[in-house]
């Protein structure tokens, strides 16, 4: 299927880009971490790599920021007791669930939040349409199709 | 033709903003032969602007200068926040103008009634629905229901509802007044690609340029409101595109510029004269600011909904519209549909597992916005912040708001109800907002009308106290909130408040 093709063209073509700004490992640790913020088995690591992609890039420009993950990565280590991306599914959420109210994770939930809800990929996996005024609107695509409500 | 008036011509009205109100009340001037230049902060975009795109929406059209404190989520755009609007307009009710007779003395607040009645009221009802198109109205049809809204239906139904409408929506229900009717493309927040909604930017604004008594000067951002030295007011400073600035002398002005900016820059025009802001002798300006109760419900239905499919706010549930005590509160609200593309959907998905769960049934989900009355306190106020300056070198708004105790129980009824509404058929997952102030989009309050004027800012009809040539023409006049979403009322005054400058400037009185 095409989308197969496209996504191994775009996990080649920018990871070296993110390689070479970050090291591998930090990358990865926060890959993990997005996907478990919105876990879709339907979508490839790419999808969770392009949608971090900003965010990354704003980190290149803004120390601070870069600062902030690098530290929030260290807070999953320590409240995984090592290593928090090599550690069990399972002690990987509850050393998230620990830190939800960090700066960190509120910085990771809305980077990763709106950029994957506006994803065209992950529109197909959850049943959005999408932009419609060039076919007309719903008008004549089922905008009130509805047929399970109960009768009165 | 689009007129060009000099700077020093200052037999014009000068209105401020080009939304819901300026360009109403520029419209009507310019309709009645007065000539009035519009300033704009924003520029002009076209219909062919207008993507099926949040993001490139939001760039466009929406207002980025820096805020601090409570959020709101408003343009900066010719035809400013109605490019961005849902259109619902529901009107205000007899009890709601007259709120402090009705609801009696509440602690923390500074309840007032209107200084007009709703009978005085109805008749600019009438000319606003006539000119926004409003469906259900003016012969125009109710809008067509769309699944997601028959949901809502039947939800209501089935808990005891029994005044629930398509109608009150200033959205094109079949083509009127040059405009298409609606043909559910559903992105109604991020601009209307048809023009089927209500917006100044392709009503008000190309009708007062037909007029031949009318200038828009977009970019053109008023930082300051001059005045002589018997306190009435001669020309509005504004910075154009490349950072120049300028004055345009005035007969008269009027400051549509949403209650935010509107404060802004009535403080900002501080003098000898009015040391605490201009028009401010009351202390009020900036005070009583409200927001009205907006909390949202989402559900995960038995079936699909497709809530994207088609309007966004297709209509509303009226029966909790009323002032019952027995509910607990005073006042009463709103259930209106609300259709959101999944990024807003996702705000109530909470992460991890809860959130692939709610996101994966998108297609089943639907929702609605409790729109409720927001009693005003002194204590929620919008300021200027003490050093911190925007990239024009203004000081930044800082907004501070919470809600009263009685928008608390208000809330917590209105939120029992619309989770009733949808487990009676059959949805499990039921989720509110944890946005609990809303989302700013409704802002009304800090240069209210009173009677007295040691009460507030303006009078009956806008017109400041403090200074006779100076009319507010947003919803920062409202001297209580309502229920209602605030445009149509907004427009109402607007209108009503150009018969009054007209006819001042007739008597030789302005
Ligand atoms: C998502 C959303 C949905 C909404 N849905 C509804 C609804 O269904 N029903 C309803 O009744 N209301 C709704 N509203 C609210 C509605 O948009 C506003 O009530 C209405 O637009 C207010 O009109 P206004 O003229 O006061 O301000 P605006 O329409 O915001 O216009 C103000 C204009 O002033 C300009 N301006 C500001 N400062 C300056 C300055 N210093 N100099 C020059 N120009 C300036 C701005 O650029 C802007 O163009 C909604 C709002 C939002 C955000
Ligand atoms: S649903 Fe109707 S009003 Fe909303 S954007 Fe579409 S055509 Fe315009």
């Amino acid at each position: 299927m095409a989308s197969t093709a496209s996504v191994a063209i775009v996990a080649t073509l920018p990871g070296c880009a993110l390689g070479t700004r970050r090291d591998e490992v930090e990358r990865r640790a926060l890959l993990r971490m997005a996907r478990l913020l919105y876990p879709h088995d339907g979508l490839d690591d790419a999808i969770y790599r392009d949608v971090l992609e900003p965010l990354l890039v704003r980190a290149d420009g803004d120390g601070a920021l870069a600062g902030d993950l690098r530290a929030g990565i260290e807070m999953l280590d320590a409240e995984a007791g090592g290593n928090w991306r090599s550690a069990s599914p399972d002690s990987q959420l509850e050393a998230l669930k620990r830190i939800e109210k960090s700066a960190f994770f509120e910085t990771m939930r809305d980077a990763v939040q709106r950029a994957l809800y506006e994803h065209p990929t992950v529109w197909e996996l959850i049943g959005y349409e999408g932009p419609s005024v060039q076919y007309g609107g719903y008008l004549h695509r089922g905008f009130d199709d509805i047929d399970w409500l109960p009768v009165e | 033709m689009p007129r060009e008036y000099d700077l020093n011509d200052d037999r014009v009205v000068v209105v401020i903003g080009s939304g819901a109100g300026g360009g109403t009340v520029a419209n009507e001037l310019a309709q009645k032969g007065i000539d009035v230049v519009c300033l704009e902060a924003g520029g002009r975009l076209t219909l062919a602007d207008v993507v099926n795109d949040y993001r490139l929406m939001n760039e466009r059209m929406g207002w980025h200068d820096e805020r601090r404190g409570a959020g709101v989520w408003l343009c900066k755009t010719v035809g400013g926040t109605t490019m961005r609007w849902s259109g619902c307009c529901p009107r205000l009710l007899v009890h709601e103008l007259r709120a402090r007779s009705t609801y009696g003395a509440m602690d923390d607040t500074t309840l007032i009634d209107w200084p007009l009645t709703l009978e005085e009221l109805e008749p600019y009802y009438d000319q606003a629905e006539a000119k926004m198109g409003v469906s259900g109205t003016n012969g125009l049809p109710p809008l067509a229901e769309n699944s997601h809204f028959k949901v809502l239906k039947a939800g209501a139904r089935r808990i005891g509802y029994r005044d629930i409408t398509t109608s009150h929506i200033a959205i094109n229900s079949v083509a009127y007044d040059g405009r298409p009717g609606c043909q559910q493309i559903g992105f109604c927040n991020a601009g209307c690609a048809i023009g089927a909604k209500w917006s100044t930017l392709y009503t008000e604004v190309p009708k007062a340029e037909t007029t031949g008594h009318f200038e828009l000067r977009t970019h053109a951002m008023a930082i300051r409101i001059n005045h002589d030295e018997r306190g009435r007011v001669t020309g509005v400073v504004f910075r154009d595109v490349d950072g120049v600035l300028h004055e345009q002398r005035a007969r008269a002005v009027c400051v549509a510029c949403n209650v935010v900016e509107t404060t802004r820059l009535l403080l900002l025009s501080e003098s000898s004269l009015f040391p605490d802001g201009l028009a401010n002798s009351s202390g009020h300006l900036g005070r009583n600011y409200m927001r009205h109760l907006a909390q949202g419900v989402s559900a995960i239905m038995p079936g699909p909904v497709n809530q994207h499919r088609g309007t966004a706010q297709t209509g509303f549930v009226r029966d909790e519209h009323r002032h019952d005590p027995r509910r607990g509160f005073a006042g009463g609200y709103l259930l209106e549909l609300s259709g959101q593309p999944p990024f807003v959907f996702a705000r109530k998905a909470g992460w991890g597992a809860d959130a692939q769960r709610w996101m994966e049934n998108y297609s089943h989900g639907a929702g609605l916005l409790l729109c409720g009355e927001d009693p005003p306190q002194a204590s929620n106020r919008i300021g200027l912040h003490p050093t911190d300056k925007d990239a024009l070198g203004l000081p930044i708004p800082v907004l501070e708001y919470s809600l009263h105790p009685n928008t608390k129980a208000m809330m917590q009824h209105a939120v029992a109800q619309g989770r009733e509404l949808y487990s009676s058929l059959g949805a499990t997952d039921i989720r509110d907002n944890t946005d609990q102030l809303g989302g700013g989009c409704h802002n009304m309050g800090v240069a209210r009308m009173s009677a007295d004027p040691s009460d507030g800012v303006t009078n009956r009809w806008g017109q400041a106290h403090d200074v006779p040539n100076l009319f507010v023409s947003d919803g920062s006049v409202f001297s209580t909130s309502g229920a209602p979403n605030p445009t149509l009322t907004i427009v109402a005054l607007a209108i009503r408040q150009a018969d009054h400058i007209a006819e001042r400037m007739t008597q030789g009185t302005l």
